[in-house]
């Protein structure tokens, strides 16, 4: 492996001392498992096209639209105390105080989450995760990584992933009478929320197989998009934001 | 002296500061103009969908520089290309392109082109920051960048500020052209048929659409 990519750097060395000096992309994205991400790829659109697709398909047909955005608001509105602690974790009392409102409006007026009332009042939703608050941290991202049935990812995203669920209530939950029910309860969340996820998405994913490359394309989308979330949706500093555009005449007659 | 000399070197140092962020206001109004006409050949009610398309091309050909697009968006390969692979290259490239951003553009439904500022990259690079408003109130904030040579200006790119996300067009293209190409031992054939696969599935659901 370690020849290969040896051989690989001589041969792009080579490469770019033969031509001109390899012009500046501001989205390329370091990917050293690449070999790995693009099997776990593959298998991820395979789960896709043969199990996760035809399932929304489904699902799509027996559930009107009005149901699914119920659905897509009551899964949002549980999501809520993962949101406030990391607000909190991320020092953002702003977004934190807004989270608990949209919390608290939504579950009661919004009939236990049902309906985004919050929204309609001029709050909107927005998301967080421990792998954000770990960035927020200082903590590096790592390499870009695919995972099975996760998608792409980085070590940090990853930990973040594996630590949010200690900070939902309904994990810690035990029900007298049924110890399993909470259980049930988690796996119905995540299929319910993987389905409806899907037919939202329909579109995006059509789209993005259609491209010339979806692997790249997948990558640059979520790393770029990721880090805009990590600026919670601010832009970059103006003086940074064109500084790394490529030159456009390089190739020019 | 001394005292007249800091604030001078203040002043120079703010003014320097400022420079890159200072607005060409020719630019700015190029942008202005010509993306409103852009804009407004696709909500002119008057046309049908054959003579709006036509019309929104002949803008684009003027607005925009499609060959460096198109040569920029295939990098080093633009050398390889044999002249032949190139010209076909360029045609359906340019077919393509002009679906594309009457696709993004339409579906904004955008009513008007309002320039915010620019920022000069050096003297012949700008990007020109705008907001296209829209009748349902999702102001899409678009920034434009501009090349001048020898006096003339054209749009050779296009961000899209996707929640903080910038994406510019050309650029995300051609990382994807690109990784096709070296995939494919810089098969010319390979990348054209693609491209071509692209834009029919692009009119196809614009018809879907009803577009």
């Amino acid at each position: 492996m370690k020849a290969h990519l040896t051989a690989s750097a001589l041969a792009l060395g080579l490469a770019a001392c033969a031509t001109t000096p390899a012009p500046v992309d501001p989205g390329a994205v370091p990917d050293p498992y690449e070999d790995f991400n693009r099997q776990m790829f593959a298998f991820n659109n395979g789960v896709d096209k043969y199990a996760l697709s035809p399932a929304a398909t489904a699902y799509k047909t027996v559930t009107p639209e009005f149901a699914r955005d119920r659905v897509g608001d009551f899964l949002n509105n549980l999501k809520s105390p993962v949101i406030f602690v990391n607000d909190v974790l991320q020092a953002e009392p702003h977004r934190a105080a807004e989270t608990f409102y949209r919390f608290a409006v939504n579950t009661t007026v919004g009939l236990a989450g049902l309906w985004d009332v919050a929204e309609g009042w001029g709050v909107e939703r927005h998301s967080e995760d421990f792998g954000q608050t770990l960035a927020v941290w200082g903590v590096d991202s790592g390499p870009y990584l695919v995972m099975p049935f996760i998608g792409p990812t980085n070590p940090r995203d990853l930990v973040g992933k594996g630590v949010d669920p200690a900070f939902d209530p309904l994990n810690w939950t035990e029900f007298a009478g049924d110890p399993d029910l909470d259980d049930h309860i988690a796996i119905g969340r995540r299929v319910l929320g993987a389905l409806n996820t899907r037919v939202v998405l329909d579109d995006q994913i059509r789209q993005l197989n259609e491209q010339p490359e979806p692997y790249v394309a997948l990558r640059r989308i979520y790393s770029s998009q990721r880090q805009a979330e990590i600026r919670n949706g601010r832009m970059q500093d103006e003086s940074e934001l064109y500084e790394d555009l490529p030159d456009f005449d390089e190739f020019d007659e | 002296m001394k005292r007249l000399t800091s604030p001078a070197i203040a002043l120079a140092a703010l003014a320097a500061l400022a420079l890159p962020a200072m607005a060409d206001a020719k630019t700015e109004s190029y942008v202005q103009k010509n993306a409103s006409e852009v804009l407004a050949s696709l909500n002119d009610p008057m046309l049908d969908a054959d003579e709006r398309t036509a019309k929104f091309n002949a803008y684009m050909d003027e607005f925009t520089d499609m060959k460096a697009v198109a040569r920029f968006a295939i990098g080093k390969y633009a050398r390889r290309f044999t002249p032949e692979e190139l010209a076909h290259y360029e045609k359906v490239f340019r077919e393509y392109a002009l679906a594309v951003y009457e696709n993004e553009l339409d579906a904004y439904r955008g009513e008007a082109v309002v320039v915010k500022d620019s920022v000069d990259r050096s003297e012949s690079d700008s990007i020109v920051n705008t907001v296209i408003k829209r009748q349902d109130g999702k102001d899409m904030d678009v920034r434009w960048r501009v090349l001048t040579r020898d006096n003339q200006y054209q749009v050779v790119d296009v961000a899209l500020n996707i929640d903080g996300n910038l994406i510019w067009l050309g650029i995300e293209q051609r990382a994807q052209f690109l990784a096709l190409l070296d995939r494919t031992n810089g098969s010319a054939s390979a990348l054209t048929a693609k491209i071509e696969e692209m834009k029919k599935n692009l009119e196809s659901r614009s018809r879907s659409y009803g577009n």
